[in-house]
């Protein structure tokens, strides 16, 4: 797979449905076999619906559409670390409450300036989505009642005490489509995590792709 | 100054520059085999001036034969077979996707509550470490385990620590290094071979507990009080689902040795013959079944191959430590204490001994000491001493950097030796405290 392949897939990742997105973020939650299908989907579609109006309330609260000045007026404490491969996984950011927004710098590096990407995709915006999307996160943590952490599935029922768990998916499918908004993009971010991962390697993300056109 | 100290005195020093050599992460099975040649021939040259009381009635070939023949050849004999069919179990529980199904039951009891969810995680992998071994198996259920960790939010550092003190839990109940150990131990005191994994089981089990309250303890101070989010790629995982009767597999070995007295080998048999067929991979013809236990035995001992090599240098060091131990004592010999309390205050206090394969450290440097304490209080206790040694030998080496995987497992998860090691070493040293404290109330009488 060359360059012109990866802008090839970049280009048909742009058209993917949000509900297919949605089931790719649940595929890759720990919890994904204790939800059904049918629920699933209603899930995504709130928790898109939850990502996009806390991102119209955030514009109008905060006067903005801009990560950068959000963040700024939100005083988060933004980094750029130098690291992205942890184990099997290309870590693009790290929101560590109460207040820090770790972003990897080696992901996007890797891009390079022949990248395939080049018409479709800069790292400026690479980074503005990212950031948009740990901006989620936090507020996730200040406003209460929140979707995306409180819709919880039962795990176990004993001698009448139910052990409740939220979703992680949700938390990131909220993520994704409040940065999609406040940025004002066409596709879902989610796209980059295999246009990202392609430079770890190309392989696994071509199984990506397929897996996410499968959904 | 007497030769013998002057001799002792270089044997310590050799033994610093080997804790110099292993923080360096230079390669372990070279290194030993050096020393055990460095302590030989110290030794010789030391029994040239005055007699060396280990090296009476012996000749040249006979020290070399102890030190370079006989010393791998009772490891082969009575270690490496439990090795090597502990690691083919460690494969069928890998291949069935039995420890894996139990991995992901686990965290979906738990759910996205990363404290909660670490424990459970911690406490199956401590289980599944009673009975498997090796490398290979770490890796195969690390890959599994860490990411899960990771996507919970847990930091990196926090999840490396916590995965790998939970296996040091469970190697406290494990059957191939009890034996490992107990074999070095009765190469000093032949009374140790009639001391057997049921004996030692009380005291095995209550350290499993005892070091995993600790790790988690220390995994849960050192996490943040709310949860991370990580925004990552990371490809698909396959779902294994062995049904429910296969699990029990994990811990059968154990109720084999404890409850039936099987021999270990033939409990390792019986559990993987039983969870092949309870999760249906034992089918086919006869010629299919014979084949797919060729290949899980030949993928077990390719798990522990590096391990192998590592083992029999080792053993070459521990017969040299025989050769260096009149040299300990002229140090330090003067210095073992005689009561069970002071004992027990003294492996507690220098547990920190253990790491880097250092003094106190079976599996290391320590062999030689415990030639020095058996020589001086030869009447101590098996059932108090061995603990003793166990612990001091288990919670340092099993969280060390020098233990394979827990070098496997910097790379993977890009986690420095630093962040490691500032929970590492307070944990080893508060778990052998703990439980040096406990064998001296369940064991000191018997001194």
């Amino acid at each position: 797979m060359d360059n012109k392949q990866l802008k090839t897939i970049a280009e048909e990742l742009f058209q993917v449905k949000d509900k297919s997105w949605g089931m790719y973020a649940f595929s890759r939650d720990i919890l994904k076999n204790k939800v059904a299908d049918k629920d699933k989907e209603a899930m995504i579609e709130q928790a898109i619906r939850c990502g996009e109006e806390t991102a119209v309330w955030a514009m109008k609260e905060f006067g903005t559409s801009n990560p950068w000045e959000m963040a700024k007026k939100l005083k988060l404490k933004v980094e750029f670390t130098d690291r992205g491969q942890i184990a099997d996984r290309v870590l693009f950011a790290l929101f560590t409450p109460p207040d820090r927004v770790e972003i990897m710098t080696e992901p996007i590096e890797h891009l390079g300036g022949e990248s395939g990407l080049d018409g479709l995709i800069t790292k400026e915006e690479i980074i503005r989505l990212i950031l948009g999307h740990e901006i989620f996160h936090y507020l996730e943590d200040e406003i209460e009642g929140i979707y995306t952490r409180n819709e919880k599935i039962i795990l176990w029922n004993f001698l009448g005490y139910k052990n409740k768990s939220t979703l992680r998916a949700l938390s990131e499918i909220g993520g994704m489509y409040f940065s999609r908004k406040i940025n004002e993009i066409s596709y879902s971010p989610f796209a980059l995590d295999i246009l990202l991962y392609y430079n770890y390697s190309p392989d696994e993300a071509l199984k990506m792709y397929r897996e996410v056109l499968s959904f | 100054m007497n030769i013998n100290v002057i001799i002792g005195i270089i044997m310590i020093l050799s033994f610093l520059g080997m804790v110099w050599y292993c923080v360096k992460g230079l390669n372990l099975m070279v290194g030993f085999a050096v020393m055990a040649t460095f302590w030989t021939v110290l030794a010789m040259v030391g029994n040239s001036f005055s007699p060396n009381s280990a090296m009476e009635g012996k000749s040249i070939i006979d020290v070399l034969t102890y030190v370079y023949a006989e010393g791998p050849a009772g490891y082969a004999k009575s270690i490496l077979v439990n090795v090597f069919f502990g690691a083919f179990f460690g494969r069928v529980l890998v291949d069935t996707g039995i420890a894996a199904t139990i991995i992901r039951k686990v965290v979906e009891l738990g759910g996205d509550k990363p404290r909660f969810t670490m424990g459970l995680l911690c406490v199956a992998t401590a289980i599944i470490f009673m009975s498997m071994t090796g490398i290979g198996p770490v890796i195969s259920i690390a890959v599994i385990v860490l990411p899960i960790m990771l996507s919970l939010g847990i930091p990196a550092p926090v999840a490396m620590f916590s995965f790998m003190g939970s296996i040091m839990a469970g190697i406290f109940g494990n059957i191939v290094n009890f034996k490992q150990y107990q074999t070095i131990y009765a190469g000093f005191n032949k009374e140790a071979e009639a001391y057997t994994y049921n004996d030692y089981f009380k005291i095995g089990i209550i350290c499993m507990i005892v070091a995993l309250v600790v790790v988690l303890i220390v995994a849960n101070i050192s996490m943040n009080k709310k949860t991370s989010h990580a925004w990552a790629a990371s490809k698909s995982q396959t779902s294994d689902n062995a049904p429910a009767i296969s699990w029990i597999s994990i811990i059968l070995p154990v109720i084999g040795v404890v409850a039936f007295k099987l021999p270990i080998i033939l409990g390792f048999c019986i559990s993987a013959i039983f969870a092949l067929v309870t999760t249906g991979k034992m089918k086919g013809s006869y010629s299919e079944i014979c084949r797919l236990f060729a290949k899980l035995f030949t993928d077990g001992s390719i798990d522990v191959a590096p391990m192998i090599g590592f083992l029999l240098s080792l053993s070459m060091f521990n017969n040299a430590a025989t050769y260096a131990a009149p040299y300990f004592t002229a140090i330090l010999g003067g210095l073992v204490p005689k009561t069970a309390i002071l004992l027990a205050i003294t492996f507690a206090v220098l547990t920190p001994l253990g790491f880097f394969r250092g003094p106190l450290n079976l599996v290391g440097a320590g062999t030689a000491i415990l030639a020095v304490v058996i020589s001086v209080i030869p009447n101590a206790p098996v059932a108090f001493l061995f603990p003793l040694f166990a612990i001091t030998t288990i919670a340092p080496q099993h969280l060390d950097i020098t233990q394979s995987w827990v070098a496997w497992g910097f790379g993977y998860t890009k986690v420095s030796t630093k962040d490691y090691m500032k929970m590492s070493i307070p944990t080893g040293w508060i778990i052998g405290a703990i439980c040096c404290i406990l064998v001296f109330v369940l064991y000191g009488g018997l001194m």
